[in-house]
């Protein structure tokens, strides 16, 4: 089994109520050989906050963090998160510029001259290597027999998307998701909302937009014939997670799960253990589904 | 009436100055209002928001709820055909009316200022208390339901929160005796 050490960040969210993403991906990566290694004293990256009233707080936050990752004599560095991820790509592509690397050297007190050099990339597409997804096929234990699951991107775990990148998913229409999944026996659908918006951070300074946005993703998910909605994103799980929540009474139910979880459970990790018996929609109906591999 | 527009706004210029965006690039198409994800509680979508930078509508603009119902989403300038950079864009407009002391806060505003006042103490975010920080200026906290099965399923985050490094200290530190970066992607 390769090993391979990675830069990894988990950014805020997972230390709160996305845990269950934050414990599933170290499994995951463990299991296969990945070494996830959290730079030391990360600070938030930004999201959405700081880069929508205050830019050079942005830029600040972002570029300590690309130090932190370059210092720790890592090149990569991975974030479940997808606004981690987007925002802090976003300070990287702005970091190619040496004007705005003098500066942020400046605020952050480090020399950043070689920031440039760290590829920020999320973790679908770390999980999407080709040598990393047949390491995982390998080590499947178990299988999906005939379980729908519809993958939910979220808007921002595929931009910005930059053209010049090769190894870049479509944003429109992307499959880094739907290949992991679809490599464990699951019959993964096509489906209209893959990377729409679910409202982000605005589900907690007025819900009205997050409600619009969740209300459609989940009408449409439901209407492929969906067992599940697999994510990864720690907003678009909570956003969708707490609109089902408030909708029990009334609306159909579908769990939402990190596809991190779904991998856990092939590679032979309990319900537990993957943190799936944490979600508030009951996510482990489709138990019989999973059969040895 | 027709409007004829000679040279650039001084909004535009403005604007232009502080993001990195082209606003004459723009050719009117709609495709960013099309999928925008915060149209339906927004005045102006991003295409009329380009036509009223051109038009200098300064004070419309920087008053408008629209630039507050950007959930920042990248969508816009992913499709958008001219390649700017609507997302940036947007920030630019929310920080311009944040600094504009006629702005009137709003419940984004509010929350984005004790979300960056936690940051700025503590490196990081901490959910639990945010939202309980959040209450206390008005928002109403989440439902009871909701916070009872969170906190049943262990999904609360009860650890007291981060203490950053000096190192991070003195960022801020410098940050808030007036360092600036312009703003850019
Ligand atoms: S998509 Fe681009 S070119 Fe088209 S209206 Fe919007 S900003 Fe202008
Ligand atoms: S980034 Fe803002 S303006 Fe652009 S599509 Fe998303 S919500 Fe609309």
């Amino acid at each position: 089994m390769a090993t391979k050490t990675v830069s990894y960040f988990p950014g805020c969210s997972l230390h709160g109520l996305a845990k269950p993403f934050d414990t599933s991906t170290r499994l995951v990566c463990g299991k296969i050989g990945i070494n996830l290694q959290e730079p030391n004293d990360w600070n938030c990256c930004g999201a959405t906050s700081a880069h929508s009233i205050d830019h050079s707080l942005n830029l600040t936050l972002g570029a300590r963090n690309l130090y932190l990752v370059e210092k720790s004599g890592s090149n990569t560095v991975t974030a479940p998160c997808a606004a981690c991820f987007s925002n802090l790509k976003r300070s990287s592509i702005e970091l190619q510029d040496p004007k705005k690397r003098q500066l942020a050297s400046q605020l952050v007190g480090e020399n950043l001259k070689e920031v440039e050099k760290v590829s920020v990339i999320h973790l679908l597409e770390l999980l999407s290597d080709h040598s990393i997804s047949k390491s995982i096929k390998q080590n499947m234990k178990y299988r999906f027999t005939d379980l729908k699951i519809v993958c939910y991107y979220g808007c921002l775990t595929v931009r910005p998307n930059e053209e010049s990148d090769p190894e870049a998913d479509s944003s429109e229409n992307p499959q880094s998701m739907d290949k992991l999944l679809g490599a464990l026996g699951a019959d993964v659908r096509d489906w209209s909302h893959k990377s729409e918006c679910c409202g982000g951070s605005h589900s907690l300074c007025g819900p009205d937009l997050a409600n619009i946005r969740t209300d459609e993703v989940l009408r449409q998910a439901i209407a492929s014939g969906a067992d599940v909605i697999a994510v990864a994103c720690p907003l678009c799980h909570s956003n969708l997670e707490f609109r089902l929540h408030a909708l029990q009474a009334k609306g159909k139910q579908i769990p939402v799960v990190f596809f991190t979880q779904l991998l856990g459970l092939a590679l032979g990790y309990t319900v537990k253990e993957v943190g799936l018996n944490k979600m508030l929609v009951n996510s482990f109906p489709w138990r019989e589904k999973l059969t040895l591999a | 009436m027709t409007m004829v527009i000679t040279g650039n706004s001084k909004l535009q210029s403005e604007v232009e100055d502080l993001c990195d965006v082209n606003i004459d690039a723009c050719i009117q198409c709609g495709t960013c209002t099309g999928g925008c994800s915060g149209i339906e509680l927004m005045e102006y979508g991003p295409r009329q928001i380009i036509q009223l930078i051109k038009l200098n509508q300064r004070k419309i603009l920087l008053e408008s709820r629209a630039i507050w119902m950007c959930v920042s989403c990248h969508i816009c300038e992913d499709r958008c055909p001219a390649k700017i950079k609507i997302t940036s864009l947007m920030d630019t407009l929310r920080e311009m009316a944040c600094k504009d002391s006629k702005t009137k806060s709003n419940a984004q505003i509010q929350f984005h200022k004790l979300y960056i006042k936690q940051v700025k103490s503590f490196g990081r975010s901490h959910e639990s208390m945010l939202t309980v920080a959040l209450s206390m200026k008005g928002t109403p906290l989440p439902p009871l339901r909701l916070m009872k099965d969170l906190i049943t399923r262990m999904r609360v985050d009860i650890k007291p929160p981060h203490r950053p490094d000096k190192s991070y200290r003195l960022a801020i530190k410098r940050l808030e005796k007036g360092g600036s970066i312009g703003h850019g992607n």
